[in-house]
């Protein structure tokens, strides 16, 4: 079983975000990268069918820059076979269609059985790339899933619905799936896995690039929160509490 | 000249060219490190929880299990012996890490790494490399160091458990081992022992070093019952005959205390690293406490008395950070660190009892409870001081191996208008290093520290002469001089490096943790300086030895 995973290298989550001078980026020159965490459930998911199948090849595909290798060697280290780096320096300006081009372009020539996707990448929060990738390869697509099992062909998928609903489907291979929090729980980097990476190849490549349909004009940090109110102690203040969130917070 | 920055500082010479540039690791080290790192991390925040392994005792086996398939015991071992060789940069940044997952596991891992492994890598032959290596870099077997005894804690020389030579040529082992650090956990002994069957040449005392497996019949003592890192397993040990092939003695007979040096002097700036960890994990739990606690109608953190403690803890910190890895990087140039070593431990050591102090200050009442971290990490904290050479052995250390070479000058009655005779009479005043604008004064500081230590320095060997080995107040405060000193050229030099990649203003943070740095380090060296002119050491001196004769308060 072929698998291709996309990844994304994102500041990590707890970064202080700054907008950078031109207003249109963020401020990398202190920021400290991670895999997209979503990403991962991805990775994990592959790891874990290839390893069931007791056979098969995973493979890491990335839009990023030339740093972007530190990623992907995090993914070999963790269990996948080899990586392709779409290397470009501006990876973090386009937008999801022209990224999911270059993904789609780079996919196409592996015959995979799967392509899996992590439901969104942390840092714009858009989730676009997964669903526009499917459409460019013409393949089925589930996002957001938090089960997935494959057989003959199949693969059977879980997520949640409109208000809690566990929505399964059956899906032909191949397919295109975004993983959410919930699928797994991504394994840690072992030494061996870590030594083993060292040999691995990271195939770096020319990306495709098609031309984008958004362009980004500001950005600016959200206003500072508000300090918080304690209504009141213990039952006495129930009521008190649940009209002001009904009347002032209005999110009752 | 020698190789180390701070024996200089001794003679009055600031060494730029072994200061400047800052050492970093390359792209693909800090690669590596960082996904080892993130392993440790990530498993360490899900899984190891340190509040139930300070009240067990005990770090869970499955955790020990995990931690070695994440490769904690096989970061020094080489890649040809199962490892994952990292350089001594690497190391040490790992065991800054650890102190802030949990201390027990950073002693563990620096028990086994720094400590019960390093004799094999240092002087082991192929065939006992290859004999455990492999099984200590997966943890299959834990490693513990053994030197030290009952009689013959920092007088380490003083040892006397023995390994007489039998027949075969093989040895037996009899005598008791102290405060045996993984000792409870460990299955390879480290083992230091006299062996009067090889006499030494100079009729020194004749020690050597041995690879002892537990199964070979050492006696496994009780756990001490301690204050601090009580996950962390320490034992004695008792060896009644038992048995260890010749095969195993590691390194030349009869130079086993060298090798044990050798080690020790090697192995600090790991502790010094891991009291980085746990200082900055407190610096950020007092930053959240003093911005989330409310008194006054206002947090706490708004208060001076309390930014002067958050303040004071960053600037000590920073100026860890920076002597640490200046030191590694000097050792990953293959450069002897010992006096380096010695005084990013001393430093490390004693910042981060001045953190935890100040951290649990700054939480107030309920610092001092069990529902914070604070007072677990004070009682995981004292130790450091005391062991892997106390403060004040290391003081000794740093201050007689300084003043060797003036000395040995002294004696050779160099004249003093030679160049090292300006110097060292402190008339001359070194170079500043060159650094980036909004640190020239701080630099011209470093310089003139210098010059004052070199100055302090003859005066002591004048003044003292064939006495100043014993002079602990004088050598103690020449040893903080030259601490301080050392901890201004890191910083600075770091500065620089850092102001050379980000620019001015890319650096601004940087800068203004240099600056306080260097004035707190400089204040503290003109402070030691003084001492030697104005104490009031006479009086301290009678008024204990008073107290010795009474048994307690005089009078």
């Amino acid at each position: 079983m072929k698998i291709a995973v996309c990844v994304k290298r994102v500041p990590a989550t707890d970064t202080r975000i700054k907008v950078g001078g031109d207003g249109q980026s963020i401020d990398t020159a202190q920021v400290e990268w991670i895999v997209n965490p979503y990403d991962e459930f991805a990775l994990e998911a592959a790891i874990q069918l290839r390893e069931a199948a007791g056979e098969g090849e995973v493979t890491v595909v990335c839009l990023g820059p030339a740093e972007a290798t530190s990623e992907l060697r995090k993914c070999l280290a963790v269990g996948a076979d080899k990586a392709i780096l779409l290397k470009d320096p501006e990876a973090a300006s386009h937008d999801a269609q022209v990224t999911a081009g270059a993904l789609a372009a780079a996919i196409e020539g592996l015959g995979v059985d799967l392509v899996l996707c992590g439901k969104l990448a942390v840092d714009r929060d858009q989730g676009q790339v997964g669903v526009l990738l499917a459409a460019r390869l013409g393949l089925p697509c589930v996002t957001e899933i938090k089960a997935l099992a494959v057989a003959d062909g199949m693969a059977t998928v879980e997520r949640s619905g409109d208000g809690g609903n566990r929505e399964k489907f059956e899906v032909t291979l191949p397919a295109v799936l975004t993983c959410d929090k919930g699928l797994n729980e991504p394994r840690y980097a072992s030494m061996k896995g870590i030594m083993q990476a060292k040999k691995k190849p990271i195939d770096e490549v020319e990306p495709q690039l098609g031309s984008g349909l958004l362009d980004v004009k500001s950005l600016e940090l959200p206003p500072e929160r508000a300090a918080g109110k304690i209504v009141g102690e213990g039952v006495a203040a129930v009521d008190e509490l649940v009209r002001q969130l009904h009347e002032e917070a209005k999110v009752l | 000249m020698s190789e180390s920055i701070l024996s200089d500082l001794f003679l009055g010479e600031l060494r730029s060219d072994l200061a400047l540039p800052y050492p970093v690791l390359d792209g693909d080290q800090q690669e590596l490190l960082g996904m080892l790192r993130d392993s440790l991390k990530r498993y360490g925040a899900d899984h190891i929880d340190s509040e139930a392994i300070d009240r067990a005792h005990a770090i869970p086996e499955e955790v020990l299990r995990n931690l070695g398939e994440l490769g904690l015991f096989s970061q020094i071992v080489p890649e040809e012996h199962g490892g994952i060789g990292l350089n001594n940069t690497q190391y040490v940044k790992v065991c800054e890490t650890l102190t802030a997952i949990d201390g027990a596991v950073a002693i563990l891992s620096g028990g086994h790494s720094t400590l019960g492994i390093k004799a094999l890598l240092l002087e082991g032959t192929d065939a006992q490399k290859q004999r455990y290596l492999p099984r200590l870099a997966t943890g299959e077997m834990i490693a513990a160091f053994a030197l030290s005894e009952a009689g013959a804690g920092s007088d380490a020389q003083a040892l006397t458990t023995t390994a007489r030579r039998t027949e075969s040529g093989d040895y037996r082992l009899d005598g008791n081992k102290l405060w045996i650090t993984n000792g409870g956990v460990a299955d390879l002994f480290t083992v230091f022992a006299r062996t009067p069957d090889h006499p030494r040449a100079d009729g020194r005392t004749s020690i050597s070093c041995f690879m002892v497996e537990k199964s070979a019949g050492i006696q496994i003592g009780p756990e001490e019952d301690k204050l601090g890192i009580r996950g962390s397993s320490t034992v004695p040990l008792v060896f009644d005959g038992v048995p260890v092939p010749a095969d195993n003695l590691v390194g030349e007979p009869g130079m086993g205390f060298k090798l044990a040096l050798r080690i020790l002097n090697g192995g600090r700036t790991g502790l010094a690293a891991g009291c980085l960890g746990a200082a900055r994990l407190l610096l950020a739990e007092a930053a959240r406490y003093t911005s989330e606690r409310e008194q006054f109608g206002q947090p706490i953190a708004r208060f001076e008395l309390i930014q002067q403690k958050l303040a004071r803890m960053a600037h000590d910190i920073h100026a860890l950070d920076c002597m640490v890895y200046l030191t590694t990087g000097a050792v990953d140039a293959g450069r002897d660190v010992a006096l380096e070593a010695a005084a990013c431990k001393v430093f490390g050591t004693e910042t981060l009892w001045a953190v935890v102090n100040d951290a649990v200050q700054c939480a107030g009442g309920n610092g001092f409870t069990t529902d914070y971290p604070f007072e677990r990490m004070l009682r995981d904290a004292r130790v450091n001081m005391i062991f892997e050479g106390t403060n004040e052995i290391l003081r000794l250390m740093i201050a007689r191996t300084g003043l060797a070479e003036p000395g040995r000058r002294m004696a050779a009655g160099v004249p003093s208008q030679e160049h090292y005779g300006r110097r060292i009479s402190g008339a001359e005043a070194p170079d500043p290093l060159t650094v980036p604008d909004g640190l020239q004064a701080d630099a011209l500081a470093l310089s003139l520290a210098t010059a004052e230590l070199a100055r302090a320095s003859a005066k002591a060997l004048q003044d003292h002469g064939e006495s100043l080995p014993g002079r602990q107040l004088v050598l103690g405060a020449l040893a903080d001089q030259s601490i301080a000193a050392y901890g201004q050229a890191a910083v600075l030099s770091r500065a620089t490096a850092v102001v050379e990649r980000l620019g001015e203003e890319g650096a601004a943070a940087e800068l203004q943790l240099a600056k306080g740095a260097c004035r707190r380090l400089a204040r503290w060296g003109r402070e030691s300086a003084a001492s030697l002119r104005d104490n009031d050491d006479e009086v301290l001196l009678a008024t204990a030895a008073a107290v010795t004769a009474a048994g307690g308060m005089p009078g």
